[in-house]
């Protein structure tokens, strides 16, 4: 298993707190999803205990570095209208997550406001192009679409982890068993 | 667009252009009126040079947010099948998820 630069990509419990460890694992997720055995094997054996570790660390800066873009996109140079809609977000995501929610549902949240914001963004790109040439006005039209589908996609996970564990998620990974009553975690 | 050389004729400019298909040429002669189009000509090119570079450079950027997008959604799909499938969960033909059973 070899990441696109030729380093070997094995995730060990050692190498875990290692400051690559997002990159092999964002690399790993990839490959896997494009059909290596290798890199499937890999991820299944990351040790249960160190995964939600793994995922925080791959995740939360990812995602906070596409918001922060976001919203410098969306605001500009102004930081007053930048902090407002970092607290509609925030506001957004804590009547999304509800309190103590399980990893799985503060990322498909994440997910959402983010896909949010980029359909959004999208809607209004198109529309300032009005007027542009057929080839721009097709490309913002073909993002404009791409954008609401992973929107709709985003809502849908959600949705369907919801529906499937309920208020009372449980959880076991490994022998470690996590029950979440209610959004609190027990 | 160019300035050519004419042995009889000296140095003009002629600008091309394409109407309903075919190729016109359109001449401007040595004096004012080809220096003139030979300007409007070279500030038309660096307009669109300069709009090129912008769109590349937007282009770029969104490219890069939906790389990274894609990533996030990447990460999302493989965590989410890790917790069902810990849960009892199986995927039903890469569709619906259902509870397994226990045989």
């Amino acid at each position: 298993m070899t990441a696109a630069n030729g380093e070997k990509n094995e995730m060990t419990d050692d190498a875990i707190l290692d400051p690559k460890v997002p990159k092999k694992f964002i690399a790993l997720v990839h490959e896997a999803e494009h059909g290596s055995q290798e890199a499937l094997d890999s991820l299944t054996n990351i040790h249960p205990d160190k995964m939600d570790q793994v995922i925080r660390l791959s995740y939360g800066d990812l995602a906070n570095n596409v918001l922060e873009e976001l919203i410098q996109k969306k605001a500009g140079d102004n930081l007053i209208y930048a902090a407002g809609f970092k607290s509609q977000i925030a506001h957004m995501r804590s009547e999304l997550t509800g309190p103590e929610p399980h990893l799985l549902e503060t990322l498909l949240v994440d997910r959402i406001l983010l896909t949010w914001i980029q359909a959004y963004s999208a809607d209004r790109a198109a529309i300032n192009a009005a007027g542009d040439s057929i080839k721009v006005l097709e490309y913002y039209e073909r993002r404009q679409e791409r954008a609401q589908k992973r929107f709709h996609q985003a809502c849908k996970a959600l949705a369907q982890v919801r529906r499937l564990m309920g208020p009372n998620i449980q959880v076991n990974i490994g022998e470690k068993q996590i029950n979440v009553v209610d959004g609190r975690t027990e | 667009m160019a300035w050519e050389n004419r042995k009889d004729r000296g140095r003009y400019y002629t600008r091309s252009r394409r109407v309903g298909g075919r190729v016109v040429r359109e001449y401007f002669g040595s004096g004012t009126a080809g220096e003139q189009a030979a300007a409007e000509d070279r500030q038309r090119r660096l307009e669109h040079d300069q709009r090129r570079l912008a769109w590349k450079i937007l282009e770029d950027e969104l490219e890069a947010t939906d790389d990274a997008l894609e990533t996030i959604d990447a990460i999302c799909r493989f965590y989410m099948r890790a917790v069902l499938e810990s849960a009892g969960f199986r995927q039903h033909d890469r569709g619906e998820w259902r509870k397994k059973r226990n045989d």
